[in-house]
């Protein structure tokens, strides 16, 4: 019996595959200089740094809370308002309601020039535009939101029961109402946890947003690690450790409500 | 009353849905379509409420034809109901929203896209759902009904329409036959009390003699029988479909078989194509 008359049909298929991988792996690594053992070889420094990470400084935890409190504060108006723009155009986005093929590529289009934009870099040109601050931080998170999310709701809107739509279209509604009585409702579940989901990443990213100058608890952690003041830094890193388990349980929480 | 002239319908990528369909149909009857899939029942039923446009021929609904501009499709479909064989329910919204959609096309469209329903409208679904015994349901979320119970949701959306004809598109072809009889019973009750012209298409010949006043069969998108149940006997039938008259009959033989999932059995290629049965 040949290997074509098997389940492993595809196997000399599947080896070339792994050694392009393993030739990209090699060769990638070769060229960034990387070097395992210089990782091994400087351990004993790090000994340095989890002593001095050992003793944090917990009076300090105090000053930044109201910095922490802003992280959350941008991740949520950010996913709020970048979720709430991301819906109607995400129906631009797909000819399910529109029936228009060309709204979909231009709209699709402009999403996806949206999400080539990292949202670093979109951080810092708000920057030197805005100015530095929490609202600065919010715009670039909403700027995210909006790009990622709409993609991840206009794919749904698609993967929508043809039968519903059939449904609605037999009781004579129209297109809106099709959208507001039929595809919303059955979305709903996805778009509450794409939203949720959207929103953990926010938190977290929030806080490389404060060290571009974009406010949030980012702002201290960058200075404390410009001193090397380690004892604050491992407040820092603990209490966003806290805040994100939180958030993420909340949100594991409703969602489990919801579906 | 429903008047199918001359209709035929071709589609784009060359299969003929149907030839040469030419009957009438008074206003209370109770007709069922029999027929293979792929015979044509589904692309039948939708030329009724413009789903599906003819090729050529015209269909009229209480004397007016079925077309016209997006807003006489709207007005029309007003007075049509229709279920189907999946109940096409939105699972996470109530019974009470599911139903109501079926007053959408009596309303402003404004109105009815913002969901501002009066109080008759809501009256209308509770006595709707009254007549499919699913009154004490109103605020359940519609998937966590059974699949009969789904389907009885579905004819209440359509009863609200205040309809003057009822399609069904496979009603039972996913149900037990315990629900199977509950929803047949349930469209011949309307039938009888609000006077509906009810087009029922169906896989099964003897549920069709038990429930239908008249039965019409089809194959290859053509009716080849048009009859009382008195006169769709076995051998009658037999003659007309040949062997395929064994597979009907069989198909329904074993309803246990299909599981009661609410999916049933997957229709290899029924007559229309996705994107046929959308609406524009």
């Amino acid at each position: 019996m040949s290997i074509r008359q098997t389940i492993h049909r595809n196997l000399p298929l599947h080896i070339a595959v792994v050694a392009i991988i393993g030739a990209l792996f090699w060769l990638s690594s070769a060229m960034i200089g990387a070097d395992f053992a210089r990782l091994i070889a400087n351990v004993g420094r790090a000994g340095g740094l989890v002593s001095r990470m050992l003793s944090p400084n917990w009076d300090y935890l105090l000053a930044v809370l109201p910095a922490l409190a802003e992280t959350v504060q941008m991740a949520l108006a950010g996913t709020t308002i970048g979720a709430a723009m991301a819906l109607p155009v995400s129906f631009l986005a797909t000819k399910t309601i529109t029936g228009n093929h060309g709204v979909t590529i231009v709209v699709r289009s402009l999403l996806n020039l949206i999400r080539t934009i990292p949202e670093v870099l979109a951080a810092a040109l708000l920057v030197a535009l805005v100015g530095i601050g929490a609202f600065t931080g919010m715009l670039a998170i909403v700027v995210f939101t909006f790009g990622f999310i709409s993609k991840l709701f206009y794919e749904s809107i698609e993967s929508i029961d043809e039968g519903t739509l059939e449904a609605m279209a037999a009781v004579g509604a129209t297109r809106a109402q099709v959208a507001v009585h039929a595809v919303i409702p059955s979305l709903l579940p996805n778009i509450v946890s794409y939203t949720l989901y959207v929103l953990e990443i926010n938190v977290r990213s929030s806080i490389v947003l404060g060290m571009v100058g974009a406010g949030g608890v980012g702002v201290p952690l960058q200075s404390a690690m410009a001193l090397a003041r380690y004892d604050r830094v491992v407040v820092i890193v603990l209490a966003v450790f806290v805040v994100v388990l939180i958030i993420d349980a909340l949100s594991a929480w409703a969602r489990r409500r919801l579906l | 009353m429903i008047a199918f002239k001359e209709v035929n319908k071709i589609y784009p990528n060359g299969v003929r849905g149907l030839r040469d369909v030419d009957f009438e149909m008074r206003r209370g009857e109770f007709v069922a379509l029999i027929g293979l899939s792929g015979a044509g029942k589904s692309t039948l039923l939708r030329t009724v409420n413009g789903i599906t446009e003819p090729t050529s021929g015209e269909v009229e609904v209480d004397g007016r034809v079925v077309g016209g501009s997006r807003e006489d499709l709207r007005r029309l479909r007003g007075r049509i109901g229709m279920i189907f064989q999946g109940f096409n329910l939105v699972g996470p919204s109530t019974v009470q929203h599911n139903v109501i959609v079926g007053r959408l096309s009596h309303k402003h469209p404004v109105l009815g896209t913002l969901g501002l329903f009066n109080r008759r409208d809501y009256q209308l679904v509770e006595r709707a759902l009254d007549r499919v015994g699913l009154a004490n349901k109103l605020h359940q979320r519609a998937d966590q009904l059974s699949g009969g119970q789904q389907q009885r949701v579905a004819i209440a959306r359509a009863l609200v329409q205040e309809p003057s004809v009822l399609l069904a598109d496979e009603p039972v072809a996913s149900l037990d036959p315990v629900s199977t009889d509950r929803v047949m019973s349930d469209l011949r009750r309307v039938r009888d009390e609000l006077e509906l012209t009810v087009l029922v298409s169906l896989h099964s010949v003897p549920l069709a003699r038990r429930w239908a006043t008249r039965i019409i069969g089809m194959r290859d998108g053509m009716v080849v029988f048009d009859g009382t149940p008195q006169e769709a006997t076995d051998t009658r039938l037999g003659e007309i479909y040949g062997d395929a008259y064994r597979a009907m009959n069989e198909a329904q033989q074993l309803p246990e078989s299909r599981g009661s999932d609410g999916k049933g059995p997957a229709e290899g290629g029924e007559d229309c194509d996705v994107e046929e049965c959308r609406t524009p």
